[in-house]
């Protein structure tokens, strides 16, 4: 079920004014029974994965606990538990995710020792968001083995905490001790709630709908025929799949933080403004910052972190980076855009003395207006590039990509009405352009610390029902749905 | 508290109120133009019909409403649409009394097949949209969707029109769409002409029809019985039909069953004695203009006559439709003059050939006929092609007095037209040259 889809639309009013009809003491029961249902909705089976995640993991917690009353001197049990729970979710993950990739490339190392090695084929359907409840599962076992979050002995909350639907599919990744003590509150219905989180939502659905599926069109269509449509059509439709990504995940998640707010729950921001930021790895801090969170704290750190010097430094975050491109998807095109971004972070941290100073000599300041402008946009670009490797479901492809768009000399088509051509006729892009203003104005004032929602929410009723009517009329008459649109087409859901 | 809570509620049921609004609007901005302005004049309209007609094209072609206003005083409209289905029109009936009962219904039955349309099937599905995204959101509605479609998973995009037309902003131009249609009523307008030869109804035998083919002409039957409104069924002239002796034999049926029940049926595919198969048609399955306004006037006299219309109407009602019948003439005057200017004899003659005008043609060049196409329509009109073709020949109408004078130029081109209303004033004059 599609947080834009017909289905959804009917499903959550019925989830949230049932949650709060219902005492208290069982809402989250009914809360866990539509999360299952929520997730069944696209395969029943998968729901018998997530629950055995669920329970490993809650196993664990309860393990780690019973061992360390029993055993407070000896922590190899406790790590023990840790790896057992790592060990069977990683290898669930590992199967349903990586066991194609694993095998297609084994088979390709013998076959270039001249070994005629037969693999059998993994075919399985990757279950949707498995890499999020997994993570988040682990996080769990984790935190309950850093001892930052009492195991939880009730089932059903732990359960829930695991596939509790506004997060259960993408995100965000969130920390047991931030998210599993809230389904022990109590949660009254609020107005002003359930205000901001609907008004959350329907900025989402405008990221997703008016913007993403909008440009994924273009992207889409150059994509598809990178031998006609080379040079600046890809210069074009690599920066605008960079803000497809950003408005379908960031869309996402927004829709996912406003459904948990009117239901009650404080959810992470998952993006805060990347496009303001001056340098890749500024980037890399405000974007899907649930999961770099969670590879920074249970990855990062026990690799050492930066407490073994800089070499190991960089070293543990190219790693990071290397695996967050894997996590991504079992495409080595993943691991290669993971590479890039490393490099470029890494590359950023290396020749900041020397930009320092060329920048003194020029008397740049870091502050000056144009100066952050020229440098987020670099950043960006930067971004993109390394953005075709994560579209091009290929290395070999991405190669091609590059070269078409360096070999192919075609500046014309920026004026000559040759965009137009490509799905979006010229008013379609025009709008294109102005609702990416809106979010790199929204975007900018994030930056500076002004929340356009809660300024909305501030002011008075017309100027209020105002904004709300404009956002809805905006989604229906400018957003990507209706017939033949493929509602199901998040592309953090593959993940 | 309790007061907060109240006024709180009274926010929420406000705002919902008002996005409901806002999207109804949004969806009527947005509809398909066309079809927009083919169902506006009946939801504009506030008093009883006379008449209302259904069908599919080949009614939507036949029948002209503002014709019937002012040669009969019949305040009408034509509901019919492309491609409809007797299981769509029945649905399409029932809508359309929700919002104006008349006191007659025409049906036309040319299309009687009835099966569920399947979403699969793009061309019928665009037509359905045509025929279903007028209706307003009702229960109604949903249950026709229901029982039009063989599966209910597209039914959304029919319950919430907006689901297809939405994205219709970036071709929206404001200039060029009517806030209403005051002209047509419903139809449209064929000018062009086909030849055909005459096709003799291939069928005196009826064919035995299958359960599910004649539910829905039974069902319209008892509606408008349980609706207490008197119903007429047509079949409107067809080649496809009186061509095919299956389809013969099926309206056959139907016809015996209406006439078991005294239900008025005029199968013009069948009795055709008044169309004329070299002017009347725009192609196989409908009528052009000249053909339409004899059915018009057939239907006009009949539904006079056993009905006892025109229904006294209030005075507003009267203004109302002089005022249309003033933008309607002043729209077909607007076609002469393009079809004029466009040197098309034929179809200016397809046009003027009615009853409630009387006309002087004068044939100058006689190659004129031949180049021209117009020699089985002014055989129609009653000229004597035959003497036409040996030089300069003038015919009038019975109308027109002796005392008539020719007052054309010196060389006078291949084809004039005068035309006169019944009081001998002149309504309009045509030139139309041969090169």
């Amino acid at each position: 079920m599609a947080f834009n889809s017909v289905d959804f639309l009917i499903f959550f009013p019925i989830a949230v004014l049932v949650y709060y009809v219902l005492p208290q003491k069982i809402r989250n029961y009914w809360l866990l029974a539509a999360s299952y249902y929520f997730y069944m909705c696209w395969n029943a089976k998968y729901a018998l994965l997530l629950f055995f995640s669920t329970f490993v993991t809650y196993l664990s917690g309860l393990l780690i606990e019973g061992v360390r009353r029993k055993y407070p001197r000896r922590t190899g049990w406790a790590k023990a538990v840790v790896a057992g729970s790592f060990l069977i979710n990683l290898f669930l993950l590992g199967y349903f995710k990586y066991a194609g990739f694993l095998l297609d490339n084994v088979q390709s190392v013998f076959r270039r020792l001249g070994i005629a090695l037969s693999v059998p084929r993994v075919d399985v359907l990757l279950p949707v968001g498995i890499s999020f409840f997994i993570f988040q599962a682990l996080s769990y076992t984790m935190d309950v083995y850093r001892e930052e979050v009492a195991a939880e002995h009730n089932l059903f909350r732990y359960a829930l905490f695991v596939s509790f639907f506004p997060q259960l599919v993408a995100g965000p990744i969130e920390r047991s001790k931030d998210l599993l003590p809230q389904f022990s509150e109590k949660h009254d219905f609020s107005l002003d709630r359930a205000k901001e989180g609907l008004l959350i939502m329907g900025w989402g659905l405008f990221l997703k709908m008016v913007i993403a599926d909008r440009a994924a069109i273009f992207v889409d269509a150059v994509y598809n025929d990178i031998a006609t449509y080379g040079g600046m059509y890809i210069v074009v439709a690599a920066i605008l799949f960079v803000f497809q990504v950003y408005c379908d995940f960031s869309g996402y998640s927004c829709i996912a933080l406003g459904a948990a707010q009117v239901l009650g729950f404080r959810l992470t921001e998952n993006f805060e403004a990347p496009f303001c930021a001056v340098s890749v790895g500024e980037f890399w801090r405000r974007w899907h910052i649930s999961l770099n969170r969670w590879f920074t704290q249970y990855l990062y750190i026990p690799l050492g972190g930066n407490r073994k010097g800089k070499l190991r430094k960089y070293c543990n975050q190219m790693v990071v980076f290397l695996v967050s491109g894997l996590w991504h998807g079992a495409v080595w095109s993943y691991v290669v855009w993971g590479g890039l971004n490393g490099i470029f972070v890494i590359t950023g941290e290396l020749t900041r003395p020397i930009r320092d100073r060329i920048k003194a000599a020029i008397h740049w300041r870091d502050e000056a207006v144009p100066v952050h402008v020229v440098r987020s946009v670099i950043t960006t670009l930067l971004f993109a590039f390394s953005m075709i490797f994560f579209r091009s479901q290929g290395t070999s492809f991405a190669i091609r990509v590059i070269r078409q768009m360096v070999t192919v000399r075609n500046a014309g088509i920026l004026f000559d009405g040759s965009l137009y051509t490509l799905g979006l006729n010229q008013r379609n892009f025009v709008l294109l352009l102005l609702a990416l203003c809106v979010l790199m104005a929204a975007d900018i004032l994030r930056y500076r610390g002004v929340k356009v929602r809660g300024w909305i929410l501030e002011r008075c009723l017309p100027i209020r029902w105002a904004c709300a009517l404009v956002l809805i009329l905006a989604i229906v008459v400018f957003g990507i749905w209706g017939v033949g649109y493929d509602k199901t087409a998040f592309i953090y859901f593959q993940f | 508290m309790m007061k907060k809570k109240i006024l709180d509620c009274g926010k929420v049921v406000v705002f919902v109120l008002l996005v409901v609004f806002a999207l109804e609007g949004t969806s009527r901005l947005l509809m398909a133009q066309d079809n927009y302005i083919k169902y506006s004049g009946f939801y504009a309209e506030k008093e009883p019909f006379d008449v209302l007609f259904f069908g599919s094209s080949r009614m939507m072609d036949g029948v002209y409403p503002m014709e019937l206003w002012e040669n009969y005083g019949i305040t009408s409209y034509n509901m019919a649409q492309h491609c409809e289905r007797l299981r769509i029109t029945y649905w399409q009936i029932v809508q359309a009394i929700r919002v104006n009962k008349p006191r007659v219904i025409v049906v036309d039955v040319s299309i009687h097949e009835d099966g569920k349309i399947s979403a699969a099937d793009e061309s019928e599905v665009s037509f359905l949209h045509q025929s279903l995204d007028h209706m307003p959101t009702s229960l109604s509605k949903y249950r026709a969707i229901r029982d039009i479609l063989e599966d209910d998973v597209d039914a959304f995009e029919y319950i919430v029109p907006l689901t297809m037309y939405h994205n219709r902003w970036d071709t929206l131009d404001e200039a060029e769409r009517p806030e209403q249609d005051p002209v047509l009523k419903g139809t449209e307008y064929r000018i062009a002409t086909q030849f055909f030869e005459h096709s003799d109804w291939s069928a005196e035998e009826c064919a035995s029809l299958e359960e599910y083919e004649m539910e829905y002409f039974r069902r319209i039957i008892e509606l408008c019985e349980k609706e207490k409104i008197p119903c007429v069924f047509t079949v409107m002239p067809s080649l496809w039909i009186s061509e095919d002796p299956q389809e013969c034999a099926k309206i056959n049926s139907m016809e015996a069953y209406a006439g078991s029940l005294g239900i008025p049926f005029f199968n013009f595919a069948k009795e055709d004695e008044m169309i004329n198969y070299q002017t009347d048609f725009y192609d196989k399955s409908h009528l052009n203009a000249s053909g339409a306004m004899k059915i018009t006037n057939i239907l006009g006299a009949y539904l006079c006559e056993q009905y006892d219309l025109p229904a006294a109407k209030k005075d507003r009602t009267t203004k109302k439709w002089m005022e249309a019948e003033e933008a309607y003439l002043a729209s077909r005057r607007e076609v002469y003059e393009a079809i004029k200017a466009d040197n098309y004899p034929l179809d200016y003659l397809t046009l003027i050939n009615r009853d409630d005008v009387e006309y002087v043609i004068q044939i100058s060049d006689p190659d004129c006929m031949d180049l021209f196409w117009i020699r089985p329509i002014l055989q129609e009109m009653g000229v004597d092609t035959e003497r036409a073709s040996r030089g300069e020949y003038i015919y009038r109408t019975a109308g027109i007095p002796d005392s008539w004078v020719n007052n054309s130029a010196e060389n006078p081109p291949a084809l004039t037209v005068w035309v006169y209303d019944k009081n001998m004033e002149l309504l309009d004059t045509a030139y139309f040259v041969t090169q």
